[in-house]
């Protein structure tokens, strides 16, 4: 108890004294540095609350197979240019599984599908770019069930949610502080690529929420998850 | 040769967190042009020069391009060279650019080798202890990607024969079921698992990596050059400012230790690599 007290206290002080340590040492590029470990300990609290649960052994094998499947998607499909099922993945695991579930195979995904493609100071930001997408959609996954337009709708802003993300460390990095007119042009210039990832998302969420919800639903109820 | 990687995954975790935090925040092009030449000479170590050297021809036309975009998003700086729209084009904000494509450069080129050097089973082994239950996670994940792209691969070469649809029918169509094929197994697998005691005991897990003595060398070489190079940085003495116009800080002794000091960090991968090139062809010579 006395050690998780103190692993609590010391999370909590690590990100003022970091804060104040970024601005120390690089006054220039203090936001960069900043929002990159902001980026880190904003993931920190989803693992801990997920390691001192008690969760089934199942939660933690679907968990890293929907990681899995989702990571391995990267590659089935690059035959098919910008079709990629990360983000519908995500949410559909979010929307059976809860909202921790889809913010872990998330986050996990992006680290792990970057041992394939390469790890970079981005890394974090997809990590918590995808696992806020999963998070949402678990939040929202009795809409996201019944209704199909916001079924749409959040298909097509998890697309946006990512890109924004991405685009708001490119200036921070870049400039050293929030330059709108690079922002504004960094988004302008990754928008294309963006709504086709959105219209991807969408046609995969279309095609695979029902079976793969069916699947899910036919393993819950048949083995007890 | 991959001796750099031999070392413990801890030390090689802090000696990379070090050289990051100098090239990617720090906007210096004489720590930026040692960082870019140390993580150059490393890549040369671990591929061959020949691929090292296209993979940083390709990058020119980035460079370029970056340097000359710059001006186009800031405006500010004292020397405009010409106006685009009664926006000034300003020699700072060119030179600003030329730094910032170059400190892209050295990001891009150490982590190319830090995806080489820091493979998964390291992060396993530095975050299995903190968080055991998502390493384990990670490294089933790890397991089953190349298990399901084979599966794939199989239901994809049947169904092509069979089915005259679509290409991205068929894609999903065996991708849907790879997603039954696994779940189904992964009922098979936490069984197994739940059979074999997991939850009920702690987590351990395997690593075969022990804290040598060179390993503490290396450990304390990285504190020391590190500290070195964050005095000037603390001070001041290499601070550069860019806008609105360039002002180099007056440079004295800690400055040039800090300089020298990094210089030496970011070559010491490369060199130790080849150290242990050379002694291994010497021994084999004496075969």
């Amino acid at each position: 108890m006395l050690n998780k007290t103190i692993r609590y206290i010391l999370i909590l002080c690590a990100v003022p004294i970091l804060i104040l340590l970024g601005s120390f040492l690089f006054p220039q590029k203090s936001y960069a540095f900043i929002s990159i470990l902001l980026v880190i300990f904003a993931c920190v609290p989803f693992f801990i609350s997920f390691e001192n649960k008690k969760t089934s052994t199942r939660t933690i094998v679907i968990i890293a197979i929907m990681t899995a499947l989702s990571v391995a998607g990267r590659f089935i499909f690059s035959p098919i240019p910008f079709f990629k099922p990360v983000t519908a993945l995500v949410i559909i695991t979010a929307v059976y599984f809860g909202s921790e579930a889809g913010f872990l195979t998330g986050a996990l995904s992006a680290v792990i599908s970057n041992f394939y493609f390469g790890q970079g100071p981005w890394t974090p930001f997809q990590m918590f770019a995808w696992g806020i997408v999963g998070f949402i959609a678990g939040l929202l996954s009795n809409q996201i069930l019944k209704n199909k337009i916001i079924m749409i709708l959040y298909s097509l802003v998890s697309g946006v949610i990512y890109s924004f993300v991405m685009d708001i460390w490119t200036t921070l990095w870049s400039d050293g502080y929030f330059n709108l007119i690079r922002f504004l042009a960094s988004s302008a210039t990754s928008a294309p690529i963006t709504a086709i990832y959105s219209i991807s998302n969408l046609i995969f969420l279309l095609i695979l929420l029902k079976p793969i919800g069916k699947k899910l639903d036919r393993v819950k109820i048949k083995y007890g998850l | 040769m991959k001796a750099f990687s031999n070392f413990h995954p801890v030390v090689i975790f802090i000696y990379f967190i070090a050289v990051f935090s100098v090239s990617m925040f720090i906007q210096n092009p004489v720590y930026l042009i040692t960082s870019l030449t140390g993580a150059f000479l490393f890549l040369c170590v671990l591929n061959t020069i020949k691929i090292s050297i296209i993979s940083i021809l390709k990058y020119i036309p980035f460079t370029i391009l970056i340097t000359l975009l710059n001006p186009l998003f800031s405006h500010s700086g004292a020397t405009p060279l010409f106006f685009i729209n009664d926006n000034a084009f300003t020699l700072e904000a060119l030179i600003y650019g030329a730094v910032l494509a170059l400190m892209i450069l050295c990001v891009i080129f150490w982590f190319k080798s830090f995806n080489i050097i820091f493979n998964s089973e390291k992060i396993l082994f530095l975050f299995g202890k903190i968080s055991p239950k998502i390493s384990l996670i990670f490294s089933m994940a790890l397991h089953f990607i190349p298990n399901f792209s084979r599966y794939f691969n199989e239901v994809l070469s049947v169904q092509k024969k069979l089915q005259p649809k679509s290409k991205l029918k068929i894609y999903i169509s065996c991708f849907s079921a790879v997603i039954t094929h696994s779940l189904e197994t992964s009922v098979d697998t936490s069984d197994s698992m739940s059979a074999r005691g997991h939850s009920t005991g702690r987590v351990t897990n395997f690593g075969r990596f022990r804290f040598k003595t060179n390993d503490f060398i290396l450990l304390i070489s990285v504190i020391i050059l590190t500290l070195l190079t964050y005095i000037a940085i603390v001070m001041g003495t290499t601070k550069i400012v860019y806008y609105p116009v360039i002002i180099f800080s007056n440079s004295d002794i800690s400055s040039l230790i800090s300089y020298v000091a990094f210089t030496i960090l970011c070559f010491l991968p490369g060199i130790y690599e080849i150290k242990e090139d050379l002694k291994w062809k010497h021994l084999i010579s004496r075969i």
